[in-house]
Formats: C-alpha cells, sequence, structure tokens
C-alpha cells in the first residue's frame, strides 16, 4: 500500500539528514509503527508520507500511484494524497462543532447532505461519539478530542491513514484504553496504518511489523515477537523492551566466554558480539532448592527490590561483583541481601553478532 | 514541484503589488531628497537637503525631544494598553462588554480634538479643570499645564491605547492556560510567571505593539502640534509640518522632508529587522494548537471596583472629559472656558445648521465609503501577506514582509505627494483629485498597522490545524477560507474597524490630496476649526465621534455573538 | 524632456493670449461660457468660497467656476508646480502670497494680460504677471474683559512693553517683523522681534486659534489678522481690535495661467475681483478685503495708516528674513 524506496530528508540549513536512506513497504491493512528515540526520523518519514514534508531524494506511491519522486520530479500536493492523519495535538478546530470537524473531509469531496451525515454518523459510532455530535469542538476533554480526530480520519476512507504519536498527551489509564480501542477499530475497517511512537510498549501492542529507527536510518524491522524475542542488534535489544547485555569475550561452538564466566548457549554461533537476556526471563531460585547441575547457573545476592503490582524487581548481584536486574512475578517477598541462585535458559540467552 | 510553484505565484502577486504600492512612494521620496530644489522631477542632484537638515544644530534638539516624547508614549501606551488589555481578557473582570466598548473607544476621536478638548480642560490660565482646584484648594495658580511635554505625553497615550489594547488582547485572549499550569505547579508566583511566562510568551505582541507605537510617536502632529507648539516645544513631525506648509521659499521644503524621511526609513528597517528575527522561531510562540481551552480567569475577588475604576478613569479621561469640552464649545457662540456667565448664550444653533449643510453630507458621504473600501481591502491584503509570510516557503518572504511594514515609516505628506506625482503622470487612470486616489493613500498607510495585527493573530495558530485541513483533502485556499480565516476573524474584525476609525479621523493625507469632490468629515472639520469657526468644528466633531461610537457598538455586540471561536 | 512640451505648449498659447486683448467684457464672457468651468485654486474655506462664486455667478451666470482649496501657500506652489510638470496644465487661476505667485511666475508659467482692457487700475499689478486681490492686514487684538481700550497699545513700541509678558499671543510665523523690515531695515525689526520674544508670546499654528484664545480669555492679546479676528467679534466674543502706527501686510496676488483651459473665463474673474462690486462679495465672504479698492471695509480700516510690506519682486529678500525670524521665534521655547 506504502511502498517508500531510498527516501532522504535534509532541512534546510541543518548539517544532516533527517532520514537517510530510508526503504520500506507496507502491505494492505498493515498496521506498521516506526519506533525510536527523539529525533530518530520517524515523525519526518511520516510526514514525508503525507506530504507535509519534501524530501531531498528517493521515491514513495500509496496504493500504487507515486506520490513522490525525485528523480522524476514528481511531488503531488498533500490535499491531493490518499491519506488521512492524525496528529499528535489533535488538531481540532475549535471555532467548529465536532460533527463539523468530522464532516470537514467530506465537505471538500462535495458528497451531498445526506451522504455526508451518514458518513460522520458512522464515524462517530465507531468512535463512540455520537452523542457529541453537536457540542463545539473546545469543550471537549482530551481522549474526547483525539477521538474526534479519529473519527475524522476515518470518515475519509483513504488508503492509509497516518498517526504521529496520537497518545502521547493522554493520560496512562486513557492511553491503555484507547490502544485497544484505535487497534480493533482499525482492523475492523481494514485499514492500513503507519503509526509513530517512541513508546516501545504501545509499539508492541499494536502494531503487525515494527520498523525500529535511529539516528535516520531502519536498524531492524520484524515483527513484535520475533524482535522482542530475536533481535538482530544491540540497539533493538535494549530499545524494545528492556535488556542485560552481557560482552561476549570468545565464541567456541555452543559455548560462549563471558566476564560472568562460561555460559551454554541453544544453537552453535561463531563471532558472537554479545548475548542479552530479558529481565523476566533470568530464573531465579532460592539458596534451599536443589536443583540438577546447570553451565549458566550462579549465585546471587538480593541487593534491593521494587515492587510494582504486576511485577517485582530485583537488583542483584553476582559473585564477581556484576550486577544486574531480574524480573519475577510479585508473589514471594525478598529482601535485601537474601542469597539467591539465578540461571540464565540457554533459549533465553540472545545471541548478537558484532554490527558491521 | 507543483506545491513550490503555486506558493510562489503568491509571492509574485503580492511583491509586485507591494512594490507599486511602496516602492514609488520610496523612490519619489529618496530622489526628492537629492534635488537641490526638493521636487523629483526637476533637474540636477545635490546633497544640500541633507546639509540643511542634518548640518542643523537645532536638528539634534529636535531628534531628542522628539525621542523623549516618543519613548514616553510608547511607554505609556504599552502600560496602560496592557493592563487594561489584560484587566479584560484575563481577569473575571465584570461588564467586559461594556468594557470593551469603553477602551476602544478613544480611537474615534480625531487626535487634535481630543488635544483641544484636553487644551480646553487644562490649560494653566483658563483650563476648566484649573478653574475647580484653583477655586477648591483656594490656589494661587492652575497646578495643570497641558502646554509642556508631560501634556503632550499624556494626551498622546491616551490616544494610542486603543490600538496597543487591540494588539494585545488578541494575544492575551489566545494564550494557553497550559502554559501557566505548567509554571504555577512548578512553584512560580505571578510576579515570577508574569516575567519569565507571560513577557516571554508574548513578546511578539508586545514587540510589534512598541515598534508601531515608537514610529507613530516619532511621526504623529496633532498632538505635539497643538499642546507643544504654543510654548515652543517641537518635534520632528512639527517641522515637517512646518516644511510644508510654513516655511517660505516653498518647495524646497519637501526635499528636506524627504531627507528627514530616509532617516526614518533607516529606523524602522532595523525595527524591522529586529522584529523578523524575533519572530523568526515562530513557532515558540504558538498558543493557539486546537487543543481546545478556555483562557484562565484570575479571580480579582476584592479588587474588582478597582478594577472597574481603572477602566472608568481611562474613559473619563480619554473621551467623556475632551467630548464634553467639545459639545459645550458646540453650544456656545464662540470659544469661551465654562462659567456661569455663558450659561445663557448656550444654543443648539450650530447643530441645527449642520442638518442643511450639504458640503457636510458629501463630505460624510465620501468618508463612509472611503473608509469602509480602504478597510476592506487593506484588511485582505494584510491577511494575504502574514499567510505568505508566515506559511509560505518562498524566497520573496521577508520581502514581502518588509514591504509590507515600510510604509509606516514615510510621513503621509510623503506619500500623498508621490500619488500626486504618479497619477498626474499615468493621467489615462483619472483618479487624480478623486477620492480613489484617498482609497490607494490609505491602504498604503495603513498596511503596517494591519499586516502587523494579522501576523499577531496568525502567529498563534498552531500551523498543524493547516496540516491537519490539507491531510483531509482540502486545497491551501480551500484551508484558508475554512480553518485560517475563521480563526483570525476577530483579529481581522477588529483590524477593520481600526481602519474605518483612523481613516475616518485622518487629516493630512486628505488636505494634501484634495481635489474637487473628495472632501472627508476629517477634511470639513478641521477647515472650520482651523478657518475660525470652531463651535461648528466641534458641533461636527461631536457627531463624529456619536456615530463611531454607534459602530463601535455595533462590532463589539456583533462579534460576541459569533458562535465557536473566542470572541 | 518633459518641461519642454508644456513650455511650447505655453509659448504658443501666451501668443494666442495677445489677440484677447482687445475684447471688452462681454465678448469674454461670451467665450468663456463655451469652455470648461474656471478652475480656481485659493485658500478660502470652501463655503466660503460657495458665497463669492455665487456673487460672481449673479454677474455672469452662464460663466462656472470650480474653487479647490489650497492650505498653505507652498501646497499651492508645490501642486501648481506638479500639475505642469507632469501633464502641462495647472489650475486656471491662482491666487496666493507674494512669494508663493513669483515663484509661479518665475517659472514662466503665468501669462501677462492686458489689465487695463479688464479694468484693472495700474496700481494693482506691480509685476505685468500679478494682480492683486486682497490683503492679510496685522492688527493688535485684545480681551476687553481683561485689557481696558485706553491700556491697549496704540504703536508697535507699546505692544513691546514689558508689563505684556506672558501675556501675549502670537502667529507662529514671524512674518509681520519680516514685512516691518520693508520699511524699518532689517536689523530695527529684528530688535522689535527680540524684544518681543521676551515677552514670552503664546504660539499658534494660525491666526484664527489665536483669535479664539484671545476671546477666550486664555491669553490677554495678541498680533493677528484682520480677517480672522471678525469671527468671534461677530459672534459677540469679548474682543477688540485696531491696527497699529506702522501695518505690515501679505497682499494676496492673483494670476492666469498660460495655458488656463478657459483663459477667457479667467480673465473675467480676475477683472471682476478688482472691481468695486467682486471687492465688497469677495470681502463679505471671506473677512479679507482688497486694500487697494477704496470702498472695502479693509480699506477703510488702515486709511491713513502707514504701511509696510515687500514687493513681489523682492520675495527672495522677504523669504530669506522669514526663516531667519522665525528660527529667532522658535526660541521662544528656551526663554520660557
Amino acid at each position: 500500500m506504502v511502498d517508500i524506496r531510498d527516501l532522504w530528508l535534509t532541512y534546510p540549513g541543518a548539517t544532516q539528514a533527517s532520514v537517510q536512506g530510508i526503504s520500506l513497504a507496507v502491505e494492505k491493512g498493515e498496521f506498521l509503527t516506526l519506533l525510536g528515540p527523539s529525533g530518530c526520523g520517524k515523525t519526518s518519514t511520516l510526514r514525508s508520507i503525507a506530504g507535509l514534508e519534501t524530501p531531498s531524494a528517493g521515491s514513495i506511491a500509496i496504493a500504487a500511484q507515486p506520490v513522490f519522486d525525485a528523480g522524476k520530479r514528481i511531488a503531488v500536493p498533500v490535499h491531493a494524497r490518499d491519506i488521512a492523519m492524525v496528529f499528535q495535538s489533535y488538531a481540532i478546530w475549535p471555532h467548529m462543532s465536532v460533527r463539523q470537524n468530522v464532516a470537514f473531509p467530506l465537505d471538500v469531496m462535495k458528497l451531498s447532505r445526506e451522504e455526508t451525515r451518514q458518513r460522520v454518523d458512522e464515524a462517530l459510532d465507531m468512535v463512540g461519539l455520537r452523542d457529541f455530535a453537536d457540542r463545539s469542538a473546545t469543550r471537549l476533554s482530551g481522549g474526547q478530542q483525539q477521538r474526534v480526530a479519529i473519527a475524522r480520519a476515518l470518515v475519509r476512507r483513504a488508503a492509509v491513514m497516518l498517526l504521529d504519536e496520537p497518545l502521547s498527551n493522554l493520560d496512562a489509564k486513557l492511553r491503555e484504553q484507547m490502544r485497544i480501542e484505535l487497534r480493533d477499530l482499525l482492523k475492523r475497517v481494514g485499514m492500513t496504518a503507519v503509526y509513530v511512537t517512541h513508546d516501545q510498549e504501545e509499539a508492541l501492542m499494536l502494531s503487525d511489523r515494527i520498523a525500529l529507527m535511529n539516528g535516520g536510518r531502519i536498524v531492524e524491522i520484524g515483527t513484535p515477537r520475533g524482535l522482542y524475542l530475536s533481535p538482530s542488534t544491540e540497539f533493538g535489544a535494549s530499545f524494545l523492551g528492556a535488556a542485560e547485555v552481557i560482552p561476549v569475550i570468545a565464541t567456541r561452538g555452543r559455548v560462549v566466554q563471558t566476564p560472568l564466566g562460561e555460559l551454554e548457549l541453544e544453537r552453535e554461533h561463531q563471532d558472537l558480539a554479545s548475548v542479552t537476556i530479558r529481565p523476566e526471563s533470568i530464573a531465579v531460585r532460592s539458596v534451599a532448592e536443589a536443583l540438577p547441575a546447570s553451565p549458566n547457573r550462579r549465585p546471587a545476592r538480593v541487593l534491593g527490590v521494587v515492587f510494582s503490582g504486576r511485577q517485582q524487581q530485583l537488583r542483584i548481584e553476582l559473585e564477581a561483583g556484576h550486577r544486574l536486574t531480574a524480573l519475577v512475578d510479585p508473589h514471594r517477598a525478598y529482601a535485601a541481601g537474601d542469597a539467591l541462585q539465578i540461571e540464565f535458559p540457554p533459549a533465553r540467552l540472545m545471541p548478537l553478532r558484532k554490527e558491521t | 514541484m507543483t506545491l513550490l510553484r503555486r506558493w510562489s505565484a503568491l509571492d509574485a502577486v503580492l511583491a509586485l503589488l507591494l512594490l507599486y504600492l511602496v516602492a514609488v512612494p520610496l523612490v519619489l521620496l529618496l530622489v526628492a531628497s537629492f534635488k537641490p530644489t526638493g521636487l523629483p522631477l526637476d533637474p540636477g542632484w545635490s546633497l544640500v537637503q541633507y546639509a540643511r537638515t542634518y548640518g542643523d544644530p537645532r536638528f539634534y534638539k529636535l531628534a531628542w525631544d522628539t525621542a523623549v516624547f516618543a519613548v514616553g508614549c510608547t511607554l505609556g501606551a504599552l502600560c496602560v494598553g496592557g493592563v487594561l488589555a489584560w484587566l479584560v481578557e484575563r481577569t473575571d473582570l465584570p461588564f467586559k462588554q461594556a468594557a470593551r466598548v469603553m477602551i476602544a473607544l478613544p480611537m474615534v476621536l480625531p487626535p487634535f480634538l481630543l488635544a483641544m478638548g484636553w487644551a480646553l480642560l487644562a490649560s494653566p490660565r483658563n483650563g476648566w479643570l484649573n478653574v475647580l482646584l484653583k477655586d477648591a484648594f483656594g490656589l494661587a495658580k492652575g497646578p495643570l499645564n497641558i502646554y509642556s511635554m508631560g501634556g503632550m505625553v499624556f494626551v498622546e497615550t491616551l490616544a494610542l491605547v486603543p490600538s496597543v489594547y487591540l494588539i494585545l488582547a488578541a494575544a492575551f485572549r489566545n494564550m494557553d492556560p497550559a502554559l501557566e499550569e505548567a509554571a504555577m505547579t512548578s512553584g512560580a508566583r505571578w510576579p515570577f510567571m508574569l516575567r519569565r511566562i507571560f513577557v516571554p510568551m508574548l513578546s511578539p505582541a508586545i514587540f510589534a505593539a512598541a515598534a508601531y507605537l515608537l514610529i507613530v510617536g516619532f511621526l504623529v502632529f496633532d498632538v505635539p502640534g497643538t499642546l507643544g507648539l504654543p510654548v515652543g516645544i517641537y518635534v520632528v513631525s512639527s517641522r515637517i509640518v512646518y516644511l510644508a506648509t510654513d516655511q517660505s521659499g516653498g518647495t524646497s521644503a519637501y526635499g528636506q522632508i524627504a531627507a528627514i524621511g530616509a532617516t526614518y526609513l533607516v529606523l524602522l528597517l532595523t525595527l524591522a529587522w529586529a522584529y523578523r528575527r524575533l519572530t523568526a522561531q515562530a513557532s515558540r510562540f504558538v498558543t493557539v494548537t486546537g487543543k481546545g481551552f478556555r483562557p484562565r480567569e484570575l479571580k480579582l475577588g476584592p479588587l474588582k471596583p478597582l478594577a472597574l475604576l481603572l477602566v472608568l478613569v481611562y474613559f473619563v479621561l480619554a473621551v467623556v472629559a475632551p467630548l464634553g469640552m467639545l459639545l459645550w464649545t458646540s453650544l456656545v457662540p464662540y470659544l469661551a472656558p465654562i462659567s456661569m456667565e455663558m450659561l445663557p448664550k448656550l444654543g443648539l444653533a450650530q447643530h441645527r445648521a449642520l442638518l442643511d449643510n450639504v458640503r457636510l453630507a458629501g463630505a460624510a458621504w465620501t468618508s463612509i465609503w472611503v473608509s469602509a473600501l480602504s478597510a476592506t481591502v487593506v484588511c485582505t491584503l494584510a491577511m494575504l501577506v502574514a499567510w505568505a509570510v508566515l506559511r509560505g516557503r518562498g524566497g520573496g518572504r521577508s520581502l514581502i514582509d518588509t514591504l509590507s511594514f515600510m510604509p509606516l515609516a514615510i510621513p503621509g505628506t510623503m506619500i500623498g505627494m508621490a500619488l500626486v506625482y504618479v497619477y498626474l503622470t499615468i493621467s489615462f487612470v483619472p483618479i487624480y483629485g478623486t477620492a480613489w486616489i484617498l482609497v490607494i493613500a490609505y491602504v498604503t498607510v495603513y498596511l503596517s498597522f494591519t499586516s502587523r495585527a494579522a501576523s499577531a493573530s496568525l502567529i498563534q495558530l498552531h500551523p498543524e490545524l493547516e496540516e491537519a485541513a490539507r491531510t483531509c483533502g482540502a486545497t491551501p485556499a480551500y484551508t484558508v477560507r475554512r480553518v485560517v480565516l475563521p480563526l483570525m476573524m476577530s483579529a481581522l474584525v477588529g483590524a477593520w474597524v481600526w481602519v474605518v476609525a483612523h481613516v475616518m479621523r485622518e487629516l493630512s493625507t486628505a488636505l494634501l490630496l484634495q481635489g474637487d469632490d473628495n472632501t472627508t468629515v476629517a477634511v470639513q472639520l478641521w477647515s472650520y476649526w482651523a478657518g475660525g469657526e470652531p463651535n461648528k468644528a466641534a458641533a461636527v466633531g461631536v457627531w463624529l465621534v456619536v456615530a463611531m461610537t454607534l459602530l463601535t457598538v455595533l462590532w463589539q455586540w456583533l462579534s460576541h455573538r459569533r458562535p465557536g471561536t473566542t470572541p | 524632456m518633459k518641461p519642454l512640451f508644456p513650455l511650447a505648449a505655453a509659448l504658443a498659447l501666451g501668443a494666442a493670449s495677445f489677440g484677447l486683448q482687445a475684447q471688452t467684457l462681454a465678448q469674454l464672457a461670451a467665450a468663456a461660457e463655451k469652455k470648461p468651468p474656471v478652475t480656481w485654486y485659493e485658500s478660502s474655506p470652501s463655503d466660503q468660497a460657495d458665497k463669492v462664486i455665487a456673487a460672481f455667478a449673479r454677474k455672469y451666470p452662464t460663466v462656472k467656476v470650480r474653487h479647490t482649496r489650497m492650505v498653505g501657500g507652498n501646497e499651492l506652489a508645490v501642486r501648481t508646480v506638479q500639475e505642469m510638470q507632469a501633464r502641462g496644465y495647472s489650475a486656471d487661476v491662482v491666487t496666493g502670497g507674494a512669494d508663493h505667485l513669483f515663484q509661479i511666475a518665475e517659472r514662466g508659467y503665468l501669462d501677462s494680460p492686458n489689465w487695463a482692457s479688464l479694468n484693472v487700475p495700474k496700481p494693482l499689478t506691480p509685476l505685468p504677471q500679478l494682480m492683486a486681490t486682497t490683503a492679510s492686514v496685522y492688527v493688535v487684538a485684545w480681551n476687553s474683559n481683561k485689557v481696558k481700550d485706553a491700556e491697549a497699545p496704540t504703536t508697535w513700541e507699546q505692544v513691546l512693553d514689558p508689563k505684556w509678558t506672558n501675556r501675549m499671543g502670537s502667529w507662529v510665523r514671524a512674518a509681520a517683523f519680516a514685512q516691518l523690515a520693508a520699511t524699518q531695515t532689517p536689523a530695527t525689526a529684528e530688535a522689535m522681534l527680540n524684544r518681543f520674544i521676551a515677552l514670552k508670546p503664546m504660539l499658534f499654528k494660525s491666526t484664527f486659534p489665536l483669535a479664539q484664545a484671545i476671546s477666550s480669555g486664555e491669553i490677554d492679546l495678541g498680533i493677528g489678522f484682520y480677517h480672522s479676528t471678525l469671527p468671534p467679534q461677530k459672534a459677540g466674543a469679548p474682543i477688540k481690535m485696531r491696527p497699529l502706527d506702522i501695518v505690515p501686510m501679505h497682499i494676496i496676488y492673483s494670476g492666469v495661467s498660460k495655458t488656463a483651459r478657459n483663459p477667457e473665463g479667467a480673465r473675467l474673474l480676475l477683472s471682476w475681483l478688482a472691481s468695486e462690486e467682486g471687492a465688497l462679495a469677495y470681502e463679505d465672504a471671506t473677512g479679507r478685503g482688497n486694500p487697494m479698492v477704496a470702498k472695502t471695509k479693509t480699506a477703510e480700516f488702515i486709511k491713513g495708516k502707514k504701511l509696510s510690506e515687500w514687493p513681489p519682486e523682492k520675495s527672495g529678500q522677504l523669504g530669506e528674513l522669514n526663516e531667519a525670524y522665525n528660527k529667532l521665534l522658535e526660541k521662544v521655547g528656551e526663554a520660557r
């Protein structure tokens, strides 16, 4: 649905390009997220798709229609692209009612009154704001405004919806709730979506695929599960969720030499730079438990505990003074100074090759 | 690139139009300043005008006095206008509608009538206030002397407050309370917030107001002429008017006017450059994001009566008192102070005479349509200029911005003279001596203020409001029509009313461009006053104020009724 | 290039005008009727000018006149020059101060009609292009409540008495003293001016507000004009005036443009203004009379007094004196 080839964007007066050679293909009906830290170029890429920024090189096609091609000197203006966009600031027009806001794209298309009314009602139903239709836009809460923005984007029935951190300004509870709603809604309608966020949890929850970006480039791209469980870069591992990175000194088949001693992996590898493990995958056992021997087990001591309802964070110190964080379920209470055994299950150790 | 080309077309059209409106008088000004006779079409070049102007040591005393005056009334108007704007827009002041009308009203009073009214109130010997105070406190001499620098600054401040109020009120109205709330929750108190949040956020509006006021202070004549000249206090503008009318030897005076004008240009270009630097980071000042809010109102509590008193005092000083004196003057057969002896002589003769005055009726009609047309054209132009400069990406932006600000620096007499030349030469466009030449002159003269007002309003609109419209399929033109214009409407309407009020009272340019049948009410009024019929002039002045008051009240009422946007 | 065309046109029409000399007034009227209205630049307020033109129309009902008010002599001069340069013609008749009309004449814009055939006596035309039309006559005016008639000055010496300090008013221009210099020598006039400045007079943009200020009592007395003191007097204000021992004045001249579009009508108008009928009508309407026409109130007012004024050809000198004296008068601010 959206086909980006070798996109470059340098803002006038900037020394470095904001987008450095991005290529991406978004399938029809797919929910793809551009995820990365501030300044990684994700918003610039999104705005380039919309036409709000003009790239310096490359090409973009939406629904097989070229909308930008630096070589062929094509630049379709924003209003002629088959897109809909939801902004971080909602961008609801304060001088119009909810209904007028949502009807705006249809007014542009010059649809009949009847059809406009019908489609606006439909969109408002989808976001649950039908009762607010005639209210002035300034009299809505943040969450309600966001829904109006979504309804306005839906009503156009565009080929692709672009969302620029739409939930960032909502409070946590509302955000969680709206995430699910948003994804369900878009899937129901079968909308192709390109979503921008810096919140990795949000990206994991909502996306069919995630494009992880840093410094203007795509570092990794894959499904949430794939990226989370088997990242291929250190950046990917540590940005998407937490990760304990253990540097590898030498690799010999299935065994790696690390500052924590020797660790056994699931398979044979060559030339690894590091292995990482998610804090929740570190197995924590009490010293009292009798366990069969394992090369990946180590004695440890609890340094500190942070209880956060769903889980507990244990700050642990190993023999040689190395410190890690492990996540365990909330049921057993720990205290600083407790002696433990921790184990790195081989299947959970994610190998990372040297980045070239 | 289709998108870029379309922007540039607007840029190009605007640039050409502005060059024509602004560059022509400018070029004539500069050329005249280098002519030995001061007339652009005469032969020869010379620096004699500059030598005469800047070689005269008196000029520097003049410049200093002018600077004192201009800075004085700028600060005064900013303080008073700022406080009043804040009271009306950001506190829970009661009777806001009435307050808005009262503050905007002084716009309708021609400045020289305001000055005359105050001269009648506070002249050292006969001023009514002085007489009252002398009697009340048994003083030997009246304590007030309006014929002084202080008096000039006071009256000019009164006259300038409405303009400042318009700019600042619009800015206050559109401030997102989230920004203040963020400061308050970090432990900031009001004085700190004022210094670190309000003033910086509002700095484009404040700077625009200050720049405008400074230039006006340097150029204005009516008040210093009426209150300073009688006691020998001169400012540069009185020098310009002296050169234009009183200096014998006639034509060469215009060269000196041009030479003085050249300095203003330099001053103005500097101000314009500074203004653009400040607002280059326009995004820092975005305050209307469409996130929806109600501006936070400070509760005045026990201070309410005091606040109302402040507004009332301003209104009395700026309108009621001088208008009262004018009313008195219109009822007496000759100029005389208020006294018991004069009471039996009061009569409505002057007012009745107005009804039969055919010339006045013609002048009134001319004033009405010239002001309405000029206001409409200039506000449209201002909006387009603001949009091209703030939202455009073409290379012509800084040129358009500078050109739109420049007319402020050119004395009205110069613009008038330039227009006379242009339209005498291209006589196939038969507007010389007609009211149409007035329209062109006023569009040029008032472009500066209206484009600043439009910019100040547009700067506060988050660009995402327009981007959202474009992503909904709206062309730039449609976006302007349905999103930008409605949101800017209150500022534009305010500017429209301001222009109408100013055109109705404008004198020097209308006098210069006088032809056979383009006399305006202001010119007629002034010719009665200067021609020895002050009582007739006062009567006309009273009715002028009444008419403009009705207009202002109507404007306030209408803008309050419009749904949706903040009024 | 530009000035050549109007000059050529001017010469051509100038040649034609000699042929007009011999025509009688009636013939002039008949010719004027067929041409566009006579355009007249003059400084009176429009409604006063309307009265003058109405009176003219009673005598010559078929000749139309269009008056445009020119405020301040400089505007008259500049406008005339601009129009001549840009389009080759300006107003048919221009009326203004000696210095401005002289400048216009010097540029070759004015015609030299046969005044005799227009019944204009020789004394009214010191130069062939200029005809005396009216005058601004200096007077001393006082508030009759504040100053007794016996106390009010009759001579310039009495005007300069220090007892008038802070009670005196004046026009912002020191033109009276410049005109005094014509008969009293510049040195004497300047000395008088300095003594006048020592009185710390209050300055007024024009003599009309000056007269109003005297009426209201803001100042006790002042040096103003005859015609600007009349209005408050007529309205019943306590203001009186008299001429001083030496009467400075500004005679206002009129001229006919060489490229006038209705040269016959222009001449007719001037002829009428110089006649008793016309001069009285003009005085009636504007308050300013022609001092050289015996029957006007102005002429009677200054009868027997010594007059002081520079002739038009000495306008350059007058201009320099004006400049110098205005500069001195500005120093009133410091005196205070």
